[in-house]
């Protein structure tokens, strides 16, 4: 009993951010069509933390239209899931509460209604992705995400919003049509496109060209949409031209989504079906990995705008995570997930305290930031705490993670690795501790920001303050992180692999 | 109360002190006065905890834990205890001290570096009770970042390059050296905790490359404790106001640094296990070398500063490579020098620190070749600087004598006889540059400064200071008159 009886909240997940949004096209008011986005998000994210607390790890599955599930489209929540639905939910929440003022500062009065909109298509897109468990269905919502994210982009009315926004169309094409063309082939040879009835027939079937073809087209398509090594630099473009309130929710949500993809399809889906090794695969994707750690972290420290040494750093960042994956261990599964649920809140708050800033003095730019403490001591603080959270320092949420990828590294036992790992943590907390200098020691600059609003609305630093307390809870409690990560690494890549 | 909730208190102390100093901006004198009283009941209460332990009672707490070998934790345990003792009372004068000179010099954001001075102290006691190699990491980290706003007090376009340098030595050594060594024993052996005997006499098979490599890590990631060529931040530091040059070498950051090489060396590897690898390994200890080279290099230098600063800093590398030095050599006897120097070398370091300040804050003087004839002017500084500098050069009847008995004592037991050799010179080289400046203060004329027209409120100013340097003088010759009971605690 229990959690099963619940089974209609699956779809709703979903069902109600579309349903709003499609409404909110019709709602002119800024107020309500901001509140209307808040409740949305409130009310998802109460019910994927009642699944969370009441699941206890029972696999929960919706059939739509009442199909048996090869057939029909399945929605399956299982701890893994769970574990990404409550992360993008949450992360959706904090960046909502936190957009009305950002929306009047960054998108307009005009546009704000179809901000909330397309921000809630965005969401409900996204926590599709994770929940569906049809190929297909992954591949409808990826190309509803990547499309309303084009549009939010376009909607900033920034210089090159529409040049940024053009760019990630384009890369988010590339990269679904990649997909895309991974599961066709799956499909022919398999005529299934449900997750779980796939596992079944791979691990009957033997390994041939086509099944490789189609595992690689997988990888690149879900490597490229995330900003992996050689196609990374549409990302930061994006991020930089964005409104912040959707920087902030990218920020934190598209490197877990990758994650969570690339842990169902290939580990899940394919890698515990097949029956060879895969060492040459993991191998490339080490390399890959560890070059995007470093590009990542070397073009952070050069950049003077906070919203691109950010986004630098999530590539930086994306890196390490990769690298956990790739070794394919407990240990680097592991790390990947609590580098992964850290990084999103760390780096989340970081762009919700940029878009502070830009509510308040109009600019991003770290040389025009100097010594801004004075004017607003709350988010100057929040920067230094979240930026030597991003450090990676020990006593902050994301040093577990960083930690666990060492010790993987260190078990590995293989020197290049280790030493990449160890040097990009010493890049991470170069460009880290930039921030903090350069707003803290350098010169003070102050005397020519422009003021344009004194102080930042309440709800916008209650926002922020929730990110900062996750951080601590992160950092206090990290034994029940872990008993999370231990269940699903059990459940569902030890046993089944 | 219970031994371990008094440890936790002891810690905690020092960050109430931390917060209260922000509160107390406007009321300085307030601010100062609760800082002492803070002190005082840390002092007391470190003492109460010293009692509790000798008298067995045991302690332990974890605050948060991953996983099994994987948490945050304190613990009781003799070198510790000494430790924080030395740290409570130094904190006192030091508080001491701080006031005469920061107002003596009416320097800015006060409240600031009484803040940071207390939250220094509050990690370096976290660093004294980790009970593991990953607590200590932690609040080494922390004690980096919560020196650094002390370190850049006075930062402008000169000094900003030498800020740089002390935290990036300190924070890159430890992330690409330290951190990787704990990871490495936790993954070679399972656990990462402190333990009587050490922890890898448990391992039966051992790869001696691996243990010696380790060591190695150890020994350089720790920055903190200052072995050449990483102890570049040290000389560095020197832009920060006096008091926190007295702070950073005689008490937190040093001594924390060469604190946990003797914890690491004594509670990981175990003396007697070590002995044994190195002894496969080479006939001769050549991991003494490293300590060595930086006893006599960094005297070499000391003796061409002029600064006096910066000389005392040259001084205080070469002084914690002898500690460095008694650890490594493996003997019982070379562990006890070490913690009696570290506890010598910390009041006498201080001294020289504090005279240095108060020279500067009186007389506006930084270098040696100044100081013609200031013994005359200044007795009370230039008395307890004397009295430090014998210490430092291991003069009878003062407490570096009693360390460097124990450490020819240890270098003897451990047939190294070579290391007599270095002990010797660089002992010719610390009176070489000691005994001059006390010469020259003494005994030369002084030379008239044209800005020595406000010789009212001198005597005022230097008030707290002076009973500082009193104070922290006669630690010095205290340290040699009770050695006695002090050795029998250690020796036990």
């Amino acid at each position: 009993m229990g959690i099963l009886q619940y089974s209609f909240l699956v779809p709703l997940i979903v069902i109600i951010p579309i349903i709003v949004a499609v409404v909110l096209v019709f709602v002119k008011n800024t107020y309500v069509s901001w509140f209307a986005t808040f409740l949305t998000t409130l009310v998802v994210m109460a019910i994927t933390s009642f699944i969370l607390i009441k699941g206890q790890f029972v696999t929960v599955s919706y059939n739509f239209g009442n199909f048996i599930p090869p057939f029909g489209i399945e929605y399956e929540i299982d701890i893994l899931t769970i574990f990404f639905l409550f992360l993008i939910s949450a992360v959706g929440f904090l960046t909502a509460l936190w957009s009305k003022g950002n929306i009047l500062s960054e998108v307009g009065d005009k546009n704000a209604n179809f901000f909330s909109s397309i921000f809630l298509l965005y969401y409900a897109g996204s926590l599709g992705i994770v929940i569906t468990n049809d190929l297909f269905n992954l591949f409808v919502f990826l190309e509803i995400s990547s499309i309303a994210s084009c549009i939010l982009v376009a909607m900033g009315r920034r210089k090159n919003a529409v040049l940024a926004a053009f760019d990630s169309l384009i890369i988010g094409s590339i990269s679904a049509s990649f997909y895309l063309f991974g599961v066709g082939i799956l499909y022919l040879l398999f005529c299934t496109l449900n997750a779980n009835d796939l596992v079944l027939q791979i691990s009957k079937y033997p390994m041939t060209p086509t099944l490789v073809l189609a595992i690689v087209m997988l990888s690149v398509g879900i490597l490229v949409k995330f900003a992996i090594f050689p196609v990374l630099w549409w990302m930061p473009q994006t991020y930089q031209s964005s409104p912040s309130a959707l920087s902030a929710f990218l920020a934190g949500t598209s490197v877990n989504i990758a994650l969570y993809i690339f842990i169902k399809i290939i580990f899940m889906v394919v890698a515990r079906g097949v029956h060879i090794s895969l060492d040459h695969y993991f191998e490339l994707l080490l390399i890959v990995a560890v070059l995007s750690m470093f590009v990542g972290g070397i073009l952070a420290l050069k950049q003077d705008n906070l919203k691109l040494l950010l986004a630098f750093s999530s590539v930086s960042q994306m890196g390490a995570i990769m690298v956990g994956v790739a070794l394919f261990n407990f240990y680097g599964m592991s790390s990947a997930l609590f580098l992964a649920i850290a990084h999103a809140f760390i780096k989340t708050g970081l762009f919700l305290c940029v878009g502070n800033l830009i509510y308040m003095f109009g600019t991003e730019k770290l040389s025009e930031l100097r010594g801004f403490g004075r004017k607003a001591p709350f988010t100057y603080f929040a920067i230094i705490f979240l930026c030597l959270s991003l450090a990676a320092l020990p006593g902050t949420s994301l040093f577990w993670g960083k930690f666990y990828l060492l010790m993987s590294t260190i078990q590995s036992d293989n020197w290049f690795l280790i030493v990449s790992v160890v040097l990009a943590s010493v890049l991470s907390f170069m460009y880290s501790w930039k921030i903090i200098s350069q707003l803290w020691i350098a010169k003070d600059n102050s005397v020519h920001l422009i003021v344009m609003h004194k102080k930042t609305p309440l709800y916008m630093n209650l926002a922020i303050t929730i990110v900062i307390i996750i951080n601590i809870y992160l950092t206090i409690f990290p034994n029940i992180t872990y008993y999370f990560v231990e269940q699903i690494i059990n459940l569902n890549i030890v046993s089944k692999g | 109360m219970t031994l371990s909730y008094l440890l936790i208190l002891i810690i905690l102390i020092p960050f109430f002190s931390f917060l209260t100093s922000f509160r107390l901006k406007r009321y300085p004198n307030v601010r100062e006065g609760v800082n002492i009283a803070f002190a005082f009941i840390n002092f007391i209460l470190s003492i109460v905890a010293y009692n509790k332990f000798s008298g067995g009672e045991l302690a332990s707490f974890r605050f948060i834990t991953l996983n099994q070998p994987i948490y945050l934790g304190f613990y009781a345990e003799k070198i510790s205890m000494i430790f924080a003792l030395m740290v409570n009372f130094l904190w006192i004068i030091s508080i001491f001290y701080s006031m005469g000179y920061m107002r003596g010099n009416k320097e800015k954001h006060q409240s600031r570096f009484f803040a940071f001075f207390s939250l220094s102290i509050c990690f370096t006691l976290g660093i004294a009770f980790s009970s593991n190699l990953l607590t200590t990491f932690l609040f080494y980290e922390a004690l980096t970042l919560a020196t650094f706003p002390l370190v850049a007090h006075n930062i402008n376009d000169e000094n900003r390059s030498n800020v740089k340098v002390y935290l990036g030595v300190l924070i890159i050594t430890s992330l690409i050296l330290f951190l990787p060594a704990i990871i490495g024993t936790l993954v070679y052996l399972g656990s990462i905790d402190y333990t009587l005997g050490g922890l890898f006499i448990q391992q039966e098979s051992t790869n001696i490359y691996v243990v010696l490599s380790l060591l190695l890590l150890f020994i350089f990631g720790i920055a903190k404790a200052g072995v050449m060529p990483v102890h570049k931040w040290l000389p560095a530091a020197m832009v920060a106001p006096t008091p926190v040059s007295a702070l950073l070498h005689a008490v937190a950051v040093v001594k924390s640094g060469v604190f946990i090489l003797i914890k690491i060396v004594v509670y990981i590897f175990g003396i007697d296990y070590l002995n044994v690898i190195l002894q496969k390994l080479f006939a001769i200890n050549w991991i003494l070398v490293i300590p060595c080279i930086t006893i006599i290099l960094a005297s070499l230098i000391a003796l061409s500063q002029d600064n006096l600063k910066k000389m005392l800093a040259y001084s205080t590398v070469s002084q914690l490579s002898y500690i460095v030095l008694g650890v490594l050599l493996l003997t019982n006897a070379g562990i006890i020098s070490s913690i009696t120097n570290i506890l010598a070398h910390a009041v006498a370091k201080i001294t020289l620190f504090f005279a240095a300040g108060a020279i500067y804050v009186i007389a506006h003087k930084t270098k040696i070749s100044e100081l013609s004839g200031i013994g005359r002017k200044m007795p009370i500084t230039m008395t307890a600087f004397s009295i430090a500098a014998l210490s430092m050069i291991g003069f009878p009847l003062t407490g570096g004598f009693i360390a460097k008995w124990f450490l020819l004592k240890g270098i003897w037991e451990s047939s190294q006889h070579w290391v007599l050799f270095v002990i010797i010179i660089s002992t010719v080289l610390n009176a070489l540059y000691f005994l001059p400046i006390i010469f020259k203060a003494f005994f030369e004329k002084y030379h008239e400064d044209e800005d020595d027209n406000h010789e009212g409120d001198t005597t005022k100013k230097s008030l707290h200071m002076d009973i500082a340097m009193i104070a922290s003088a006669t630690c010095v010759i205290l340290l040699y008159i009770y050695s006695d009971s002090f050795i029998k605690i250690l020796i036990k």
